[in-house]
């Protein structure tokens, strides 16, 4: 199991965004977590990528309690073992395309000709080499949500985070970029988690979970 | 490290307005540092101009003895040469007036011998029987030029009345000092003691300290531990020794204060941090969400921080180097001439002012800086991307 979330609890003041969920994710495999706006499945996702902490329960990744590991621990797994596809693309609009893609291996020191060779493999797949000098604010939508992608799967995770990643896009390329998720988190053996509110996209998936109001039904 | 600091200082720069706020502190810190390097070198450069004028017109070590008057005796001279002194200028300093015209002024005459006095100091005195030359301040003051006739006025004769004589001014000389350029009056010694009846007494002696002696203080030191119990001697800026006393303190004061302008200037540092952070939150958040952790963050901005130090540093050295310039060649720079009359200044600043200067401005920045970095680095991720990216 690659990980595990016990009775997990998140709360902001009052308001409880999570609440006593439980899941278990197997290695290599593919999940979709889909719920409607506000029910708590980003913040879930947030959770799994170590970017917050739970108010109470347990997530164990690769049996490691997360709860163990202090902020730079915390960090270096953001790093080396999540790789995280955000609904807008997020990409820096003062670094050309390459450079955007390469700043989680600049953060790892991990920035190796090797990697950047890799890099462009990639982009060449996803048809967006000619995209790599440019700047984030010259691609189209797709093209952008690619490069996104690329960065996130650069340092090779051992789980893809992704958060509404078909959020910003038309129905035509939010159907290239779900395919494109799930083949390569495949040839990556990696372990894949989609959060969704979109039906199209939630039935590409085998393993379904659904969240309302904090609570995660199978 | 490094590649993800270059990435950092791209996104902060290529920022126009950040680009803009950096040249400001940049500047800003940059002036207050020249400000205090400037001010203590100015104290520097009015030291070494004081005890170069002085040294130029008394020579390194004046020999006094307690009795007043003195003979060069064949035994101070076997001392001299057992100390390996050579360059010995014997002195008669005593009192008088100058007249001219029915004005006369209070002056210092002092007899020398022009070889020797010439060695000694800087001075290029050429004196007859007849001559005297005068310091530039009494000349102007008694509308006396070379050539020009004046009478001088000596103590007692032997019947009690002042000995008046006329002298011939074969030069003007300028010691670069006021008082010195009104008050000094050189004569030819054998004159001044034939005419004061002092036979071949001196009353001081006026010496170079040899090649190869550590310092003047020190070699004075010395030889009052092995001259004879009735004289002393005193370097040359013995006469102005309290004065350099208290530039030294005012310039370490003066160093304490100007730091203020040092701190004030910091702020801008912290201004530009907190600015930075929240013009450029999405991408910080961005960087933390992908594994950028707060430790490194705070190692980041304390480059960033040293950075603009460093390059603050090198343009105060700029801004220096222009000052210096204006204070040699601007008239308006200039020191007021009946107060010292040491013309142009240097800035002086010695290796140890500047690792002072720039090594407390880099404590003041890291000190004050720090607690803008705790501030910075306590916010959640979370709560950042969802604010800043929604």
């Amino acid at each position: 199991m690659l990980v595990q979330l016990q009775n997990v609890c998140k709360s902001f003041g009052q308001v409880h965004a999570v609440s006593n969920v439980s899941l278990s994710l197997e290695e290599e495999k593919q999940y979709i977590i889909q719920g409607p706006s506000g029910s708590g499945k980003s913040t879930l996702l947030y959770l799994l990528a170590g970017l917050d902490r739970q108010t109470s329960g347990e997530i164990i990744v690769n049996e490691t309690n997360l709860s163990m590991f202090n902020d730079e621990q915390l960090a270096s797994y953001r790093n080396e073992f999540i790789g995280l596809v955000f609904q807008f693309h997020f990409l820096l609009s003062t670094l050309d395309c390459m450079n955007n893609i390469l700043l989680p291996a600049k953060i790892g020191g991990k920035n190796t000709p090797e990697l950047r060779n890799e890099v462009i493999e990639l982009a060449k797949e996803l048809s967006i080499m000619h995209c790599l000098k440019k700047f984030p604010y010259e691609l189209s939508g797709g093209e952008q949500q690619r490069v996104n992608i690329i960065r996130a799967l650069s340092m090779h995770p051992k789980l893809i985070l992704c958060d509404e990643p078909t959020g910003n896009l038309d129905s035509n390329n939010s159907q290239n970029v779900v395919s494109l998720l799930r083949d390569l988190s495949i040839s990556y053996n990696s372990t894949l988690v989609v959060v969704t509110h979109n039906d199209k996209v939630a039935n590409k998936f085998d393993n379904h979970f659904f969240i309302e109001d904090g609570i995660l039904q199978k | 490290m490094f590649k993800i600091y270059q990435s950092l200082l791209v996104i902060i720069l290529k920022d126009k307005s950040s680009f803009k706020f950096a040249l400001g502190v940049v500047l800003s810190l940059s002036f207050s540092i020249a400000v205090i390097l400037s001010t203590i070198g100015i104290m520097d450069g009015f030291k070494e101009s004081l005890q170069s004028s002085l040294r130029g017109s008394e020579g390194d070590i004046i020999i006094k003895s307690s009795d007043g008057f003195f003979q060069y005796s064949e035994e101070l001279s076997d001392f001299f040469n057992s100390e390996g002194i050579n360059n010995i200028s014997p002195l008669v300093n005593i009192e008088g007036f100058i007249i001219k015209d029915n004005i006369s002024k209070g002056i210092l005459i002092k007899g020398v011998i022009p070889e020797s006095f010439n060695r000694v100091t800087n001075l290029n005195l050429n004196l007859n029987n007849n001559d005297i030359v005068i310091g530039s301040e009494l000349a102007k003051d008694l509308s006396l030029k070379i050539n020009d006739f004046a009478v001088l006025a000596f103590g007692k004769n032997d019947v009690g009345l002042p000995q008046l004589n006329r002298f011939r001014v074969s030069g003007i000389v300028n010691h670069n000092i006021y008082e010195k350029n009104l008050r000094f009056v050189y004569i030819k010694q054998s004159v001044l003691q034939e005419v004061s009846m002092l036979e071949d007494y001196i009353n001081a002696i006026s010496i170079l300290v040899p090649k190869g002696e550590a310092s003047i203080d020190v070699f004075t030191r010395d030889l009052n531990n092995r001259l004879d119990l009735s004289f002393r001697a005193v370097p040359f800026w013995q006469e102005f020794a309290t004065l350099l006393e208290a530039v030294k303190v005012e310039k370490l004061v003066i160093g304490i204060i100007l730091q203020l302008i040092v701190v004030i200037s910091i702020f801008n540092v912290l201004a530009f941090i907190v600015f930075v952070d929240e013009k450029k939150s999405k991408e910080l958040f961005l960087l933390k969400a992908l594994g950028l952790g707060q430790k490194k963050i705070l190692i980041i901005w304390s480059y960033v921080v040293v950075t603009l130090w460093a390059i603050s540093c090198t343009v105060s050295l700029l801004l220096v180097k222009i000052f210096d310039l204006c204070l040699q060649h601007l008239s308006i720079f200039k020191l007021p001439g009946d107060i010292y009359h040491l013309g142009q200044l240097d800035i002086i600043i010695n290796g140890f002012d500047y690792l002072l200067v720039f090594g407390a401005t880099l404590l003041w920045i890291l000190l004050l800086s720090w607690s803008s970095f705790r501030k910075i680095g306590n916010r959640s991720i979370l709560h950042g991307l969802r604010k800043e990216f929604s």
